[in-house]
């Protein structure tokens, strides 16, 4: 679900990029110092945020499909992997830290995964380049164009995945369901080709329509609302809650 | 406007233009037809300095194309859409989209507005405002891209195979809305390899074999290429040559002729 | 011998917003030793029912079978998409054929004769096998792609837009080809170029938004084009017949190519 953008008038729609961009960073931080109860407090603020912002919570869940394959590994390898006290009798592994190791990753991912899709689903690209270039302007001219590389790649995200989507298709339709070293292949190659080609297309696009590193920005002349300060005073609050909890259990 | 002078150009698989002049004033609809291949595409690339001539010359309002610092001078003289509908997407909603370009010439915000409002309803695309590109049809997209394109008034306009990947229906809308732009007085460049969308040229060109085989009106080209038997030909002109009657460009003429043709009988 | 398609329904996003009814109780009957052409213009539904009748997904509603079993991509239905070049992606374009045919169970010397007889049937030199696809040209990539398809010898052949961006000589050569098989196998020719349709088909079926507007053979095709808005989906030539028709001139709709049109305009004409 990340990178598609929806226009609409929600509570976070309406919140001002720059906002949402600071939030995003800061509950990336929260969610890397969180360990289990706080992480699950986050996971039940992703369902709030989600009907703040339109964004139907079965498509925001639909977004984790393509990586749960990469999260099942990681929580077996902790599982298998990490010492400590063991869950079942006789068994050195899995143990009891490997779990809960396990489902922290885990669950930071997923976390760092919803927060985003709920991010750019309410936030237009030109919106977040703005936000972006806000904040890397002191960077000078880097920090603009920097500002919208990103902005643009976060565009061309899903993208990728329906060309993966097609790609396994038309293997497929030609009886062809590689797998290994010959399976990754037969997917990059085709996808690497046809991505060069779209973005070069872009880019001659972008060139043709006068894109320069000057250029100033339409949307969002506005300053900050009193939602926005509301916002963020609920993250403060929320970080406070969480680092207390978070180095309460240290005692 | 443009000047494209004694023209090679190649890629490392091979030669692909060489010696084209070509020369487009200032209101002029000048169609370039050849087959898939033919050097056409690259053609359109070198009039707005995509790519730069291996040897002659390409002038924009009298800048070469190879002037890396007034290359932007030339663009916004000229627009140019391409043939994938897909590829050209920069904004993720159609307002987005037809705003970008404006961003880019530093227009003051009012004026965005304006042009915006003005070109939603030229091209009869306001219902799609605010609707992200990505769920558009195929034709729409190509709607889209040509508005964003003419939301920047460039003088000239260049369409490279604009209506290829394209339904009937939508095919029809920008055909006129073309040759409307070119009534009004923009300059339009038509590259395709369909004669059927080039009959409202003033000018015709056609690229083989990496040069220039014919140009003229385009009775003069089509009279050419049927004689030559080198290249299809609009129906209408084909039947009217061959029946021995007037040519004409339309299935309209082309009725009028045949029924003027019964009468004489 | 047939594909049957029978009330087939599918929905994308169901239950969300998003939620679009791609396809919406579809009846198709498509016989073997045919050409059975697809039209159909915004959003209706006929890269999903390609997608589908190729084994590629499972409808929501509804049932395709393919000579009464489902379709199994690459054994009893091949599909060839649009731009077909970009998906190789072996060394050689031998490899990149033969990898799709061992999966199957031949053996070496079979994945051999196969390819060559194929290569044959279309009138492809057979030296390009050893060339990588990134070195050959676009009318030739096209027609190897179109021969790895059919070396798996599928009784139907699904072929989205197979001549898009193809010059004329190439585009020719194709339709030949297509038209010498079709004998033996179905195909099913799905294109927005109509006049090409019209020419290579003997049946056709007209998809908008999701549902079937017609079924039926060419010239009957035609005929219902006719009373479509602004004779949409008839074909240049044949939207002269019609002209003609209605001014009163005695001339046959169904015409494939121009030497036809111009046969009944001369007809009509010296009758006059």
């Amino acid at each position: 679900m990340i990178g598609i953008y929806s226009h609409d008038r929600s509570y976070m729609h309406l919140l001002d990029p720059r906002t949402k961009l600071a939030l995003m960073v800061g509950m990336g931080l929260l969610i890397y110092s969180a360990q289990l109860p706080a992480l699950t407090v986050l996971l039940a603020l992703v369902l709030l945020l989600s009907r703040a912002s339109g964004l139907p919570y079965t498509r925001l869940v639909q977004g984790l499909r393509p990586v749960l394959v990469f999260f099942s590994v990681i929580f077996l390898a902790h599982l298998l992997f990490t010492p400590g006290k063991p869950l079942i009798e006789g068994l050195v592994v899995p143990t009891v830290e490997g779990v809960t190791t396990g489902s922290v990753l885990v669950l930071r991912f997923i976390l760092l995964i919803l927060y985003t899709s709920i991010m750019t689903y309410s936030t237009s690209p030109s919106g977040l380049n703005y936000a972006l270039t806000f904040f890397l302007r002191p960077f000078g001219t880097f920090g603009t164009d920097l500002a919208f590389m990103t902005g643009t790649a976060m565009t061309l995200i899903p993208g990728l995945f329906r060309e993966k989507d097609t790609i396994t298709k038309a293997q497929a339709a030609r009886g062809y369901k590689p797998r290994g070293m010959k399976g990754f292949t037969a997917l990059v190659v085709p996808l690497m080709n046809r991505s060069l080609k779209r973005v070069d297309e872009l880019s001659d696009a972008l060139e043709s329509r006068c894109f320069h590193s000057k250029r100033r920005y339409y949307y969002y002349r506005q300053t900050l609302a009193n939602r926005d300060y509301v916002a963020v005073g609920i993250y403060v609050v929320l970080a406070g809650v969480v680092l207390f909890v978070r180095f309460e259990a240290r005692f | 406007m443009i000047e494209v002078k004694d023209v090679y150009f190649s890629y490392p698989s091979g030669a692909v233009l060489e010696g084209i002049d070509l020369t487009v004033k200032k209101g002029e609809y000048v169609g370039i037809m050849g087959h898939n291949g033919s050097g056409k595409t690259t053609l359109a690339r070198l009039i707005t300095g995509l790519l730069l001539p291996g040897k002659g010359y390409v002038k924009v309002n009298k800048i070469f194309t190879t002037d890396s610092e007034r290359l932007l001078d030339i663009r916004r003289s000229t627009g140019m859409v391409f043939q994938d509908p897909d590829a050209q997407a920069i904004g993720e909603t159609v307002e987005e989209d037809m705003v970008f370009g404006l961003e880019n010439l530093g227009l003051p915000v009012p004026e965005i507005d304006t042009r915006i409002e003005k070109y939603l309803d030229l091209l009869g695309i306001r219902e799609l405002r605010h609707r992200n590109i990505r769920t558009l049809s195929g034709g729409q997209k190509q709607l889209v891209n040509l508005a964003a394109v003419m939301v920047m008034e460039p003088e000239c306009i260049i369409l490279d195979e604009p209506v290829s990947m394209v339904d009937a229906r939508c095919r029809k809308m920008i055909l006129q809305h073309i040759a409307r732009l070119n009534h009004e007085g923009t300059a339009i460049v038509h590259i395709t390899h369909d004669p059927e969308e080039l009959i409202r040229c003033h000018r015709l060109i056609v690229l083989s074999r990496c040069r220039v085989t014919n140009q003229g009106t385009p009775h003069e080209v089509f009279g050419q290429l049927l004689d030559e038997k080198k290249m299809d030909v609009p129906a209408p002109y084909a039947i009217s040559r061959k029946l021995g009657l007037s040519p004409v460009l339309t299935i309209k003429a082309l009725l009028e002729e045949l029924c003027r043709s019964r009468s004489g009988n | 011998m047939s594909i049957e398609i029978r009330q087939l329904t599918h929905i994308y996003d169901a239950g969300t917003p998003w939620e679009t009814i791609a396809l919406d109780r579809i009846d198709l009957t498509i016989s073997k030793g045919t050409v059975f052409g697809l039209v159909g213009g915004i959003g209706s539904g006929k890269s999903t029912l390609a997608s589908l009748m190729a084994g590629l997904g499972t409808p929501a509603h509804g049932s395709i079978t393919i000579d009464g079993e489902p379709p199994d991509p690459g054994r009893n239905v091949g599909i060839l998409f649009q731009q077909p070049e970009d998906f190789f992606f072996e060394k050689t374009l031998f490899e990149d054929m033969a990898s799709g045919l061992l999966h199957l169970g031949l053996t070496e010397e079979e994945v051999h004769k196969r390819i060559h007889s194929t290569l044959d049937l279309l009138g492809l030199d057979h030296q390009i096998l050893d060339r990588s696809p990134f070195h050959l040209n676009r009318g030739t990539l096209r027609l190897a792609a179109f021969a790895t398809v059919l070396t798996m010898r599928p009784g139907y052949l699904i072929l989205d837009e197979p001549t898009a961006s193809l010059d004329p000589k190439s585009r020719k050569r194709l339709v030949e080809v297509i038209k010498r098989i079709s004998g033996d196998i179905a195909i099913i020719y799905i294109s927005h170029r109509l006049q090409e349709v019209v020419a290579v088909s003997e049946y056709l079926a007209v998809l908008e938004q999701g549902k079937v507007a017609f079924t039926g053979t060419v010239p009957g095709y035609l005929d219902w084009a006719t009373g479509q808005d602004a004779c949409e989906y008839l074909p240049v030539l044949n939207q002269v017949m019609y002209g003609l028709q209605r001014l009163g001139f005695d001339v046959d709709l169904n015409v494939a190519c121009l030497e036809e049109a111009l046969e009944q305009i001369r007809l009509s004409l010296e009758r006059t």
